[in-house]
This record gives C-alpha cells, structure tokens and sequence, in this order.
C-alpha cells in the first residue's frame, strides 16, 4: 500500500479514485493507514464475500490475494496486475493515465 | 543388533534367536516400498480472478473508518456504483494490513 500512497499524484493526475480492500477489520485497516500515511481508503471486506466471489480468497490463508484492477469510469475493467506485478503501481498509473487520454 | 530373550526373572542373549530375529527384521525392513522420489516442484500460480479486462466489475458496498477530529473514527462506506460515469476506480486488494507493497 506504501508504494500506492507514493503513486499518489500519479493517480490524481489521471482523476482515479484509488481504494485498498483486505480481509482485515476496519480497525486494523485504520491502523495500518494511519502507519503508512496512505491517504486513500481502504476497505474492509471482513466477511470476505466480495473477495470470495472474485475468486480472489486464498482459502488456505484466509486472507485476500494481491491483485489490483483499473476499471474505466464505466465500471469496466481495463488493467489488471497479479501478484507481484501488483507490488508496483506503475503499471496502474499507466492504465489510468490512458484511460484518461481516451477521454479527453 | 541384540535381542534379549526372558528365561524365568532374567533377560539373556540368545545367538540363535538373534540370528532368528535379525533376518526376520531384514527381511521385513527390505520389503518396505522406498519412499517415492521427491520432484522438487513449483507452487501453482493462483488461479486468476473471475473478473477478466473487458468485464464489469461486480458492485460492492464495503467500510472503512476515516480520521475523524481528535483523532476519532469514523464510519464510512464506499459503494463502488457510485463512480461509474463519473471516474476511472483502481481497487488494491492486498493480504492483510501491515503487509509490505
């Protein structure tokens, strides 16, 4: 989350709302927020049901796979990092970027 | 190997039933199946999500706490339907909180 709060400005530039979701409580959310500085949201799907039905849950752990996806304002995905390649923003900003240009 | 056999209050050695017993054990330990040849292989990659680029992405209603004054939470919600037409969304899901990225 730390590098996404980095890519802040990257994000606003292209009129992205960015929002974290874990598994976590909205407490521990707050917390770790609070800890990192990250400025936007981050949710909490504590029941697991939306990360379930994205096939995202990682029943052995529990927790939340690490993924991230760009959807245009039409709520359609556009870009999708796994993994790792999710660790780094870079590719988000640049999908959001180009879906701005495609609106202009 | 030395087996002791019991003769009225006293353990004693036995050639001949040492003999008897450690070929029996031999015989036994050689019939046992080796353990299969380890294969050192690599984790599955996780499966992808069930959500593809070109897709919709399902609506969700989920909560956080905002710093409210004086350091106070406050509960709020984002509902994702609410920035369609209006902005681009990137959703982060992440493991767990104080987890690095």
């Amino acid at each position: 989350m730390q590098r996404y709060r980095e890519n802040a400005a990257g994000f606003n530039a292209a009129n992205a709302a960015v929002f974290g979701v874990s598994v976590d409580s909205t407490w521990a959310n707050k917390a770790f927020r609070e800890q990192t500085g990250v400025e936007f949201p981050i949710l909490s799907d504590s029941k697991k049901d939306y990360v379930r039905a994205l096939g995202l849950l990682d029943e052995a752990t529990g927790y939340a796979r690490r993924v991230t996806f760009v959807l245009d304002a039409n709520g359609v995905v556009q870009h999708i990092d796994m993994g790792a390649a999710a660790l780094d923003p870079t590719a988000a900003v640049g999908a959001c970027s180009l879906l701005k240009k495609k609106t202009q | 190997m030395t087996f002791l056999i019991r003769q009225g209050n006293a353990w004693v050695y036995s050639p001949r039933m040492n003999l008897l017993l450690s070929v029996g054990l031999l015989a036994a330990l050689a019939q046992q199946p080796s353990p299969p040849a380890k294969t050192p292989q690599a984790a599955p990659p996780p499966p992808p999500p069930n959500v593809k680029v070109g897709e919709p992405m399902p609506d969700f209603t989920l909560p956080y706490l905002d710093a409210g004054p004086e350091g106070r939470a406050v509960p709020k919600q984002v509902k994702l339907s609410d920035y369609k037409g209006k902005q681009a969304v990137v959703l982060a899901f992440f493991p767990a909180a104080f987890s690095p990225g």
